[in-house]
């Protein structure tokens, strides 16, 4: 509840167009909104550029008025790094050449990268890790193949941690459809690990 | 595997970004809206200032650290390495691989997202597509690694090509706007004059603009078909009235060919790997552009000032 009624404020001050404000929430925000992201993109590099491109369009945001300080916070964020993952799409849609190894270098750039990054928070030796992180490596990957709606409901349920209305109210549907979608998700998924499983 | 196994397990597909990008990324953006930007403008002076001493404390911390220069000269050198405006203009040259070339692309970017003038959009477009062929020249000239090298290379390509099809679109999107608003307005004016309709006079839209600027003080239409003036009526305007013409009835067709033809050249040189030609080209085409606007802004003035001269 304290940390809500912080984030309002904090919330309030950037509204009000305070820089300071603007620093405390790129810090509090700025895990969290690269991860929505990275999970929209599935590249650390475009990741890492529409952040700073969402962190800025929020303080034009800020400059032009356009913050409403009664709106709840996160559906407003998360929709707008929303739109600017659709606008990145859509440029990427005009592009007419992409390079598919590139891409295919910072897909495993990426994966190195998570991977090390969970060696070194789980802090587990490789021969007794391997096997959790080769799963976990797997669901990311089987996280991937599904259908955006899917893996959007799942990053900001499991892993955003957002409530069902808030979710609710980023992706434009009733709490009871995202319940649903919720489920449907996980199962979908599960079915793609166990699938993999079965083969290997 | 249930789905609670399943869940319990989706909590370690939790990314952080990188702490290095993090703290690059963070000072790059408070330099970004504290600095000379667009958005910053509009900040109001005193909040500028409040905000300096709010985030960027160091200005009486200053005072205090004076009598230690290595200390102050430390304080500098961090400044300069870590971002802020200074990096902001040490980054302009540097190419991919380059600690500051980050800095580079995250004001590229963010210069394009706060511009939402198209024709600005697009000189910015040509601009940064410039600077990936200024980029790949040093690239190819001083990286020696061949695989890294090439990977370099492919990526500015990629970049190139996209920054410049960009352009392209946005250049035919505003010409084409522009026609159809020159064409609008045209047969708007020429609907509306009562006086015309009563003449029964049905013009090509491509004399409107003439009509418009060729009449006399009882706004009965002076100019004949052929878009030359009746003497009689305003002879001293006549030469720079037909040439106002002239360039309107030039716009659409020529200005669209012109740029993208130069936009296709410097493509072109590029594809055949004369990175500095691009580069030249690209720069020829963004003085077009600027040129443009300005003979734009000179034909609207002496417009004006021509339908002040008529109408006294």
């Amino acid at each position: 509840m304290l940390e809500k009624l912080k984030e309002k404020l904090l919330f309030s001050r950037l509204a009000r167009k305070n820089k300071a404000a603007f620093d405390e929430f790129y810090c509090l925000y700025a895990d969290r909104m690269y991860q929505y992201i990275y999970y929209k993109v599935n590249s650390k590099e475009d990741a890492e550029d529409l952040t700073s491109v969402f962190f800025l369009k929020i303080w034009g945001l800020a400059q032009e008025g356009k913050i409403d300080e009664a709106k709840t916070i996160k559906p407003f964020l998360y929709t707008v790094a929303r739109n600017i993952v659709i606008d990145h799409y859509r440029k990427l849609s005009q592009q007419k050449t992409i390079s598919l190894d590139l891409q295919a270098g910072r897909e495993m750039d990426a994966e190195a990268a998570t991977a090390k990054d969970f060696l070194a928070d789980e802090k587990i030796d490789l021969p007794a890790g391997a096997d959790k992180l080769f799963e976990i490596e797997r669901i990311r990957e089987k996280l991937f193949e599904l259908k955006d709606e899917y893996r959007e409901v799942i990053v900001l349920k499991y892993l955003d941690e957002l409530e069902p209305k808030e979710i609710a109210a980023i992706l434009g549907k009733s709490k009871g459809n995202v319940n649903v979608l919720a489920h449907r998700a996980v199962k979908a998924l599960r079915e793609l690990v166990e699938k993999e499983n079965r083969i290997l | 595997m249930t789905d609670r196994e399943l869940i319990a397990k989706l909590n370690s597909l939790k990314i952080k970004p990188d702490p290095a990008w993090k703290n690059r990324s963070r000072e790059i953006l408070l330099s970004q809206i504290s600095g000379g930007n667009e958005i910053s403008k509009k900040v109001k002076i005193l909040e500028r200032l409040d905000v300096w001493s709010e985030v960027f404390i160091p200005f009486d911390l200053l005072h205090k650290l004076a009598a230690k220069p290595v200390m102050v000269t430390g304080l500098v050198i961090a400044s300069l390495l870590g971002g802020g405006v200074f990096s902001l203009q040490a980054a302009k040259n540097t190419k991919p691989g380059d600690s500051l070339y980050i800095a580079k692309i995250v004001s590229e970017k963010a210069r394009t997202a706060i511009t939402f003038d198209e024709k600005e959009k697009a000189k910015l477009g040509v601009e940064f597509a410039g600077n990936r062929a200024k980029e790949m020249v040093r690239v190819i000239e001083e990286e020696k690694d061949d695989s890294v090298k090439n990977e370099k290379v492919e990526k500015l390509a990629a970049d190139f090509k996209k920054e410049l099809s960009g352009a392209k679109d946005r250049l035919e999107k505003i010409n084409s706007r522009e026609s159809d608003e020159s064409e609008n307005s045209g047969s708007g004016g020429a609907n509306g004059d009562k006086e015309e309709e009563k003449t029964g006079e049905n013009k090509p839209a491509d004399e409107v603009f003439g009509a418009n600027l060729g009449k006399d003080n009882n706004g009965i239409q002076v100019s004949d078909p052929s878009g030359s003036v009746t003497p009689k009526a305003n002879p001293e305007i006549k030469p720079d009235e037909k040439a106002t013409t002239t360039v309107e009835n030039e716009k659409p067709a020529e200005k669209v060919d012109a740029q993208v033809k130069i936009l296709n050249d410097a493509e072109e040189l590029f594809e055949n790997k004369d990175y500095g030609g691009a580069a030249e080209k690209l720069e020829e085409i963004k003085n077009i552009i600027e040129d443009k606007d300005t003979s734009q802004n000179d034909s609207a003035t002496s417009t004006d000032e021509k339908v002040e001269m008529s109408t006294k």
